[in-house]
């Protein structure tokens, strides 16, 4: 079987959102929309503060509450884990957006642009009006994915067949891959680190892995 | 700090998926006592109407709230899994069924085989209570909002949508100048008994640490709430049974109240207190040296 998954390595980003801007750019997402999203969060107490950048966006779970919910069958996971949304299917009950317990769907109902009434020219080519009332989120470039393992590709490994935001990182946080192959490069790096996915307690077993420390003896 | 750093309030759904759960919980409440008003000799038809038209204009209005509302056949592609489908599904014969029950009583339609509306009717109330369990289900299924996956809600909302039922149900029983010493009775039992279950839900939301600004959303509605929704009610009961002149009056003013106070709680629920909780860390990243405090949050 094949799972994929994404890796960010919380010790790496920076929190330059470049991820969140390749994911805006290949995606044509609509303003406030932001499939990719990097939080930067102080944690801590004061003077023990720390600043951390967290990308997140949809986890792409085994056991999906959104994937129940869906009245329309338009939300569906696939064998190797993707979660999609088919677009022409959907109504924008966005029930799925309130169950789901990341926040990682969006919906908006009107086409609107980032400055102004017109689009600017990258809005002019990129925007998507299929996205216009019906619920949206990360689909791990599901196209992407699938042409590059077509063209007989990795994902992963060849930026070809990887999601454009782990294509993007500038500092390597960000990793993707096969976590039911041992020798994929994510399976690797859990296999040598601490981490963790986000609230696991809601049992819908996140294909999100966050990084932490080095492992731990 | 950025999006997610602090609860925010869910804005996919507004005022039009209140109403839903409004005229859906009020309409197939009304229907079920309507039925069982009918078995104890009451009039039906007016009960049995407003019944239909409280539930298919909360459906209209969730139907106004949905982002492609010309795809809305497309519901009822999941009866696996989604209460919503299951909810779209019970409304088909819960709206023949009440329609037929409604003209047998009127006499609009002679049959030849059934000779009162009592069937059909009871069908229509079992319908109602699908109906409205499905409602629960859809709002108690949203697990990213905790004031709505706190399984006390489903008590809450239901016997809400109960209480308002029987609230306009009194109402258009003193308009046709009929007064129902037992349904008073019941009202005043359904009252105190939200009253309760309100308490219990509100201390669960504390203890599973609901976003604060969920429960300061519950906190400013506690009072009107209670008071409006719960203690006037309970005291025109009182008054009704106590004041035979007013009866009429007071048990259609109980009644009202009893259910506006539903309807508050509906559109405070669906429109106030729906926040989405803050992202949380469970440990911090370890940058440069082996030491880490944990259990951190924004």
């Amino acid at each position: 079987m094949t799972r994929y998954v994404m890796v960010a390595d919380l010790r790496r980003c920076i929190g330059c959102q470049t991820c969140t801007a390749a994911c805006k750019l290949a995606n044509g997402t609509p303003p406030g929309v932001q499939w990719r999203r990097v939080l930067d969060m102080e944690v801590g107490e004061y003077p023990n503060v720390k600043r951390v950048f967290m990308p997140t966006g949809c986890q792409h779970c085994s056991n999906p509450p959104c994937l129940d919910i869906c009245p329309s069958g338009a939300t569906q996971q696939r064998d190797d884990g993707i979660i999609t949304i088919d677009y022409d299917i959907c109504i924008g009950c966005a029930s799925c957006a309130l169950t789901c317990p990341f926040g990682a769907r969006y919906m908006v109902d009107d086409q609107h642009y980032a400055y102004g009434d017109r689009p600017t020219e990258d809005e002019t080519v990129n925007a998507n009006p299929e996205f216009n009332g019906v619920a949206t989120k990360c689909n791990y470039c599901v196209d992407v994915v699938d042409a590059g393992i077509a063209a007989g590709l990795t994902p992963g490994i060849d930026e070809e067949a990887t999601p454009r935001c782990v294509n993007s990182c500038i500092s390597g946080a960000m990793t993707f891959g096969d976590i039911d192959d041992p020798e994929s490069t994510v399976s690797k790096l859990l296999h040598d680190t601490s981490h963790y996915r986000l609230k696991e307690d809601e049992g819908t077993e996140p294909g999100f892995y966050y990084i932490w420390d080095q492992d731990q003896p | 700090m950025s999006w997610g750093a602090t609860s925010r309030l869910q804005g996919y759904w507004d005022i039009r998926a209140a109403c839903n759960f409004i005229g859906g919980g009020t309409g197939s409440s009304l229907l079920i006592w309507a039925a069982l008003g009918l078995f104890a000799g009451l009039p039906y038809f007016q009960a049995a109407l407003f019944g239909i038209l409280f539930v298919a204009a909360g459906l209209f209005m969730v139907w106004l709230e949905t982002g492609r509302p010309w795809r809305a056949f497309n519901l009822f592609f999941r009866p696996q899994t989604s209460w919503m489908t299951r909810e779209g599904i019970v409304a088909l014969p819960l709206f023949s069924l009440a329609a037929v029950s409604a003209l047998l009583d009127a006499g609009v339609l002679l049959p030849t085989t059934w000779p009162s509306p009592v069937v059909p009717a009871a069908f229509t109330a079992i319908l109602g209570l699908t109906f409205l369990y499905c409602q629960l289900r859809i709002l108690n299924s949203a697990r990213g909002l905790p004031a709505w996956r706190e399984p006390r809600v489903m008590a809450l909302v239901g016997l809400s949508g109960f209480t308002e039922g029987l609230g306009i149900y009194l109402l258009l029983n003193a308009i046709l100048g009929i007064v129902a010493p037992a349904m008073m009775a019941i009202l005043l039992a359904l009252v105190i008994a939200r009253a309760v279950v309100w308490r219990a839900y509100i201390a669960a939301l504390g203890h599973s640490g609901a976003p604060e600004s969920t429960m300061a959303a519950l906190g400013a509605m506690r009072n009107g709430f209670l008071i409006a929704g719960h203690a006037l009610p309970a005291t025109l009961i009182v008054l009704a049974y106590t004041w035979p002149g007013m009866t009429t009056t007071f048990s259609a003013l109980a009644g009202v109240a009893a259910a506006l106070g539903g309807w508050l709680l509906k559109v405070v629920l669906v429109t106030k207190a729906a926040y989405i909780p803050k992202s949380e860390i469970p440990k911090p990243p370890v940058r440069g040296r082996r030491s880490s405090p944990t259990g951190a949050q924004s």
